[in-house]
């Protein structure tokens, strides 16, 4: 679970401007965010390159 | 509004070219009717951020006269279009949905507007979205059907504006499902072309590399009419022949993905209603296959990661100047997209090569012309739950995160009397295909001759 403070000094850090007001729901939404990128990471992913990852067009 | 209506306003794009060029109707008749109904319906449905009323009316006397003279403007002459206020308009606000952009206005139109104009519609108006398509926000507009409940997204206007009669079609953008999920809980059609076959240009982004423009229509062959009219391919002479659907379906190979599209909290009328389509489909000569892509399952992980992330670099500069105007839901999501590490977001991508080859895999070992689903799991709920729709996504981003090409289909109606959709994924460019087998479908069916009630 990403803390609150975290969110602060991220922002203040990246010059984010992130209100307050945003902080305790950005801290569960970007905890949540992340347990999905985690699942990314368990996978055999394949070669990263820019022909494999950003051409998402398929051949004709 | 009824089965059999007359009314120029319920009549498909087809119907009415045929009615122009015969001379049974003139373009000012079509666009008065158009307007009529718009007047009707717009105070329970709200489908329109904004309505050109002079200026289309102009422009469907300017086609008058100009065949008239014996011209033709092209094969959408004279059919009036609503355009999602995503799609940059020269004449009129390009807005968004937001106050971010209040008072926007291009000085060109989106190279789909273009194509549009060209090809001889007239722009009734642009069409209510959710704040810069994210589906985030609760729009006024209320689904054609029942005003108390969800009108779909991100293209809400788009689809209720074609189901109340106030277009005879419309685009919309669809980055994980917002031309579909319209469609669906309308019960009219939407096509999400593949990746890349309509050009983005001149709409605003939401994220571009799971960004599709598509077109929506009460009937199969709008759609493929328009599709054909955007993406510039076939002829575009109105004396040429119409694209060729009304081929049988023997031969035809469908999947069914259970996992991830049947076994996912579906209604129980949903699943039914597809059922049934499917039994149909077999009828029309179609072999009906069962096909695992376990993969199917990273999908939405995938769709959110990438989502987040390009969505925050568009906005960056703006929402620190204008961080208070954004929603605050809209506003929440662009700051997560700043905070994800950009490893994720390149596991995302390349995890979304993993999904497009297990899709691709299925398509050539089961020889699928294409996948058979719900177009959402559930029909239109009511406006309150509009912001926990997690299953929408669910079953319509993997054709965004794979780019192929897919269509949502009237396939009938709940006990309530709402919309249900048949989705079907073909595979990349055949969009041809899947326009096929969904007009086979639409021809011995008839739930796209329901219309909705025209006012509360």
């Amino acid at each position: 679970m990403i803390e609150p403070d975290c969110i602060r000094r991220m922002s203040d850090a990246l010059g984010l401007g992130i209100p307050d007001s945003d902080v305790d729901r950005l801290a569960a939404e970007l905890s949540a965010q992340l347990d999905h990128v985690r699942r990314f990471e368990r996978l055999d992913l394949p070669d990263l390159s820019q022909e494999v990852c950003f051409d998402v067009r398929w051949e004709h | 509004m009824c089965a059999g209506s007359t009314d120029a306003a319920d009549r498909s794009i087809n119907e009415l070219i045929e009615s122009l060029k015969r001379g049974e109707l003139s373009a000012a008749d079509v666009m008065a009717a158009t307007l009529r109904r718009l007047d009707l319906t717009e105070p329970s449905v709200h489908a329109y951020a904004h309505v050109a009323r002079d200026e289309a009316m102009a422009a469907a006397r300017e086609r008058d006269e100009l065949s008239g003279r014996g011209g033709w403007a092209g094969p959408l002459h004279g059919i009036p279009i609503g355009v999602k206020d995503l799609f940059q308009t020269c004449d009129m606000p390009t807005e968004a949905g937001s106050k971010v952009l209040a008072g926007n206005r291009p000085t060109r139109d989106a190279e789909a507007v273009r194509r549009l104009r060209a090809a001889g519609a007239i722009v009734v108006g642009k069409t209510v979205t959710h704040e810069f398509s994210y589906g985030l926000n609760v729009p006024p507009t209320r689904n054609a059907w029942d005003h108390s409940r969800y009108p779909g997204g991100s293209s809400a206007g788009s689809g209720v504006a074609v189901a109340a009669g106030s277009a005879a079609g419309s685009v919309g953008t669809d980055s994980a499902g917002s031309v579909r999920t319209p469609a669906a809980v309308n019960g009219i059609v939407g096509l999400k072309p593949t990746y890349g076959s309509v050009s983005t240009e001149g709409v605003i982004p939401s994220c571009p590399s799971l960004d599709h423009v598509g077109p929506l229509a009460r009937r199969v062959r709008d759609c493929a009419l328009l599709f054909r009219v955007l993406s510039g391919s076939g002829p575009s002479d109105p004396d040429q022949p119409p694209p060729a659907l009304e081929q049988p379906l023997l031969g035809t190979r469908l999947g069914v993905e259970r996992r991830h599209f049947f076994d996912s909290g579906v209604e129980p009328a949903v699943a039914h209603a597809v059922e049934e389509a499917l039994e149909v489909l077999r009828q029309l000569g179609a072999s009906v296959v069962e096909t695992a892509i376990p993969e199917l399952e990273l999908a939405a992980a995938v769709s959110s990661t990438i989502m987040v992330v390009e969505a925050s670099r568009w906005h960056r500069a703006l929402i620190r100047e204008r961080r208070l105007d954004y929603h605050p839901a809209t506003r929440l999501m662009l700051e997560l997209g700043q905070l994800l590490p950009a490893v994720g977001y390149l596991e995302a991508q390349q995890a979304r090569v993993i999904v497009r080859g297990a899709v691709r895999r299925a398509f050539q070992v089961d020889s699928l012309d294409a996948i058979v689903a719900p177009s959402a799991p559930v029909t239109a709920p009511p406006i309150e739950r509009a912001t926990e729709l997690t299953g929408l996504v669910h079953h319509q981003c993997p054709a965004n995160v794979t780019g192929q090409p897919s269509i949502s289909v009237p396939c009938g109606f709940s006990e309530d009397g709402l919309p249900i959709g048949l989705q079907l994924i073909g595979r990349p460019f055949a969009e041809r295909t899947i326009l096929r087998i969904a007009a086979a479908y639409e021809d011995v069916t008839t739930w796209h001759g329901r219309r909705p009630p025209v006012a509360a």
